[in-house]
């Protein structure tokens, strides 16, 4: 009875708890954005190999972040974590153009799996305070973005570094995953 | 396809593997521990975990050696590169009794550490330091592949670095006044040696002094004089402006670094 009333008082409050993947290739910035999501700062990273994962409370929602790392050889162990994930956060290092097509072909992939058919996803245009960075519409075309079917998805440029675009990008996030998407 | 593929990458991985254990290569090139994981492809050396994680600060890029999948011409730039190298390339005019390298576990230190070596190239080779241009036909003529080192020795790279980083130190510094310190840090650094490179040359008589007060006033009315950058290119290729004085032809360098000296400070 009372487990049943916890239940519906979150429900009504909006007490939601969402699971969130981090994904993109090595040097994206992932690692930089989960913790500027969780702590607001600007970390001195090293590159993950296996996981870091953190929970950051945000308009309500309990999102349970997993930062996954992206070398070659480590990313066929992603859809090991692709089961009960409503959002995808797909990070992309935007100055990094010789890349962006494996960027491209990853996320295409990604999009594939059928784990992951209900899952919205966020992408983040990462490092604009770099000369030279492409901006949202650029990364929008090489990404190939208009190609999504079935699925609410929201690009954003951000600088993890200045700590721009992160939070906006959330906010879409928990305004889709409240209005039932994912 | 697929099975080429693999042996293609298991092949590479094998060489990788036998490169990491050559002398130069089984330590890292910035901070000395043993056995680096990583590859700065970049500059074709041999890191550690904790510098790879500083080397991507500086938007160098970063393989794991047995993280990431290397191309045949990644291995083939690293076999021509390695720790050797690149030691006599960025630290040829490096003396380790005045800076010992840094430990991994002084993550400040080792950042300025790295800039100092790799965006600065304050103990890089001349020939490498005086004009990009030069460089990629040096190398590709050399033992090192152009494919690897021509995009990093451009000049664009630094000024890439610069533009992205004041930033972060500027909105660091505000929140701990350790970064702030460390952004002091280096400029002094700098003003140190050419102060103690003059004093152990050279007891200044006061017409060297009055010359040099000159010399400052000159260079601090000059438009550029507020980035550091143009600093190193006024003392370098405006030498003549200062040779007006009097002073005899053996003064000009020191009545130049007194200068910048001068200037340094004043900043």
């Amino acid at each position: 009875m009372g487990i049943l009333f916890t239940r519906m008082f979150s429900s009504l409050f909006g007490n939601q708890e969402a699971r969130i993947l981090v994904l993109g290739l090595d040097n994206a910035g992932k690692t930089t954005i989960l913790y500027r999501l969780q702590m607001g700062e600007v970390v001195s990273t090293i590159p993950t190999i296996g996981f870091n994962v953190e929970t950051v409370q945000y308009n309500n929602i309990k999102f349970q972040v997993w930062d996954l790392g992206g070398q070659t050889s480590i990313r066929p162990y992603w859809r090991c974590y692709f089961p009960n994930t409503q959002a995808i956060i797909y990070v992309v290092d935007s100055s990094d153009t010789d890349r962006l097509v494996t960027a491209k072909d990853e996320f295409h992939a990604i999009l594939e799996e059928e784990e992951l058919k209900g899952a919205v996803v966020l992408i983040f245009a990462n490092k604009q305070d770099l000369p030279g960075a492409l901006d949202d519409a650029a990364v929008t075309e090489a990404l190939e973005l208009h190609k999504i079917k079935n699925r609410q998805w929201s690009i954003f440029k951000t600088s993890a570094i200045k700590g721009e675009g992160i939070f906006e990008g959330l906010d879409w996030l928990s305004n889709t995953l409240k209005s039932g998407g994912g | 396809m697929g099975s080429y593929q693999r042996k293609e990458d298991e092949k590479n991985e094998k060489i990788i593997r036998g490169l990491l254990k050559l002398t130069p290569n089984r330590r890292c090139i910035n901070c000395n521990s043993l056995g680096p994981q990583y590859v700065c492809t970049s500059f074709q050396t041999f890191v550690c975990t904790t510098c790879s994680g500083v080397h991507r600060e500086f938007t160098h890029r970063i393989k794991s050696v047995s993280m990431a999948k290397f191309t045949s011409d990644e291995v083939a730039a690293l076999k021509e590169g390695g720790n050797e190298c690149a030691r006599k390339i960025f630290f040829k005019n490096w003396n380790p009794q005045r800076y010992p390298l840094p430990d991994s576990s002084n993550i400040e230190r080792l950042r300025s550490f790295i800039k100092d070596v790799y965006v600065y190239r304050r103990y890089a080779h001349e020939v490498t330091r005086a004009k990009s241009g030069n460089i990629d036909n040096s190398y590709e003529n050399g033992k090192v592949g152009a494919h690897s080192f021509g995009s990093t020795f451009e000049g664009a790279h630094a000024h890439r670095y610069d533009e992205r980083y004041r930033p972060i130190e500027r909105s660091s510094s505000e929140r701990t006044s350790k970064h702030a310190y460390r952004r002091n840090s280096v400029h002094f650094e700098v003003v140190d040696n050419r102060l103690r490179d003059n004093r152990s040359q050279n007891n200044k008589t006061s017409e060297d002094r009055k010359v040099l007060d000159v010399g400052s006033m000159t260079i601090s009315s000059l438009p550029d004089s507020n980035s550091r950058t143009s600093v190193g290119e006024i003392s370098r290729e405006n030498v003549p402006i200062f040779c007006i004085g009097e002073s005899p032809r053996t003064d000009v360098s020191k009545f130049v670094d007194g200068a910048q000296v001068k200037f340094l400070v004043l900043v």
